[in-house]
């Protein structure tokens, strides 16, 4: 770990909320899941996403939107249980 | 991706338009695709703006619109030192007026402290004109002088107020001095008794304070004699059906004693003799309110007959912080017969056991006054709530 980087407890964590993420993102509807995958982990662009998937635009924008808000309704609730 | 470093979102620095048309136009690579939906998502401002973009029809002319503008913009701000120099003006406008408000202010401030001084020169100039009214006071208090005055003209009455006032003035001047100096002598003797009262009010205080119960006692034990003289009556006349009744048989022995006394308390009272012991329990119950504690104690234990010597007795034992010779004393005052002040007695023995620190006892004392619902009840509550 670089010597200025994030302390042990901090990258902790992070690790922690990642796999609540993760935890979280299996939570969400097929198609949603799928696209916020591709989206944010694969950091592939809508149109790609639409060629993958074989949604079209409107669509990959719209499960990419909602995907993400219904991570944060997830996230936040599981923060809210953990405190 | 490009960037013109106005930043819409907390958390990202906003492409620019150029970006937005390019992106709008399909000329973006994937990977800058995904960079600008991404910020897309999180800015709502740029969102807004492609949504826009997508709604003209050549939104290639909104880059040379924008260039138009920025060349424009620049023109301005070629002319920004002008603006600036024309700013400073409007600094100092602002700092003027504050100069002259809190001038203003401070005038303003400034000036009732001359109305003062005027109002104090008002009110010293009468000073003069007061010896004058004080002359003339006499007129004022004798009818004569004003229905002369009234008739005479002003300007007469003024030339003749001369000579006919200035006999009274020197008589109103002496009744003020006289007045003045008997105010001074007042004014002195009231400091004086000022003095010597507070001293005498903190001592009498502290007496009275001490004396109160008693005062109360005493009290009690007016209303007590004469409640104990119509019982030994009523006593009295039941020894006369003394075989009829068992219980009279009972209360008989201390029956006679009582009617006894009381006759003899009657008898003090209607001044024909003073052979009993009422006269010396008098002196001792006087010198117990007058708090005289240690004085009282020989007489108050000589009036053996009388039962309130008892109480009177242990009262002044615990004032004296004679704690046990107390508790004998009312001890024996409440295990007597006649009760009308068993619960000054029992308040009494419960402060005596607290100072003795026995609080359980002060507890089962406090109960008894509390059951016998006397003028200590409350009192006795408020004290058991507290240990």
């Amino acid at each position: 770990m670089h010597p200025s980087g994030p302390s042990t407890e901090e990258v902790l964590e992070k690790e922690e909320r990642l796999r609540l993420l993760e935890k979280a993102i299996l939570e969400l509807d097929e198609h949603q899941q799928k696209c916020i995958r591709l989206f944010y982990l694969e950091e592939k662009s809508y149109q790609q996403v639409s060629e993958i998937t074989g949604y079209n635009l409107n669509q990959v924008k719209s499960y990419i939107q909602n995907g993400k808000r219904n991570l944060k309704i997830i996230m936040t609730e599981n923060e809210q249980q953990r405190d | 991706m490009n960037s013109n470093g106005i930043n819409f979102n907390a958390d990202h620095t906003c492409p620019d338009p150029q970006t937005l048309v390019r992106y709008q136009q399909g000329l973006l690579s994937p990977a800058e695709q995904h960079q600008l939906e991404a910020h897309l998502l999180d800015c709502e401002f740029c969102a807004d703006a492609l949504e826009g973009l997508q709604l003209m029809d050549h939104p290639g002319t909104l880059l040379q619109v924008q260039q138009e503008l920025n060349e424009r913009i620049e023109k301005r701000t070629g002319e920004k030192k002008e603006a600036i120099i024309v700013r400073f003006p409007a600094f100092r406008i602002a700092a003027m007026l504050v100069i002259v408000l809190i001038a203003g202010g401070l005038i303003w401030y400034l000036r009732p402290d001359t109305r003062q001084e005027q109002i104090v020169l008002d009110t010293q100039e009468p000073n003069t004109p007061v010896a004058e009214p004080l002359k003339e006071s006499p007129e004022d208090a004798s009818p004569s002088y004003e229905s002369l005055l009234s008739a005479a003209t002003n300007k007469e009455v003024k030339d003749a107020k001369v000579p006919i006032v200035s006999a009274p003035s020197q008589q109103a001047v002496e009744e003020n001095s006289v007045q003045e100096s008997n105010a001074k002598y007042h004014m002195e003797e009231v400091a004086g008794v000022v003095a010597t009262e507070t001293e005498n009010e903190t001592s009498t205080l502290r007496k009275s304070a001490e004396v109160t119960n008693t005062d109360l006692a005493a009290v009690d034990e007016s209303v007590a004699n004469e409640e104990q003289k119509e019982l030994t009556k009523k006593k009295v006349e039941s020894t006369h059906d003394r075989p009829s009744s068992v219980e009279a048989v009972s209360v008989a022995p201390q029956v006679t004693s009582k009617g006894k006394q009381a006759a003899e308390a009657d008898l003090f009272n209607g001044k024909q003799k003073d052979k009993s012991q009422q006269g010396t329990f008098n002196t001792g119950l006087e010198l117990f309110r007058e708090g005289r504690y240690q004085e009282a104690l020989p007489y108050l234990t000589a009036a053996t007959d009388i039962p309130e010597s008892r109480l009177y007795t242990g009262i002044s034992y615990y004032q004296l912080n004679n704690q046990n010779e107390a508790l004998k004393s009312l001890d024996k005052y409440v295990t007597t017969a006649s009760g009308k002040k068993k619960d000054e007695a029992w308040w009494y023995k419960a402060l005596v056991h607290l100072k003795l620190n026995n609080r359980d006892a002060a507890r089962k004392a406090l109960q008894q006054v509390i059951e016998l619902k006397g003028g200590y009840q409350q009192r006795a509550e408020e004290l058991l709530r507290k240990i």
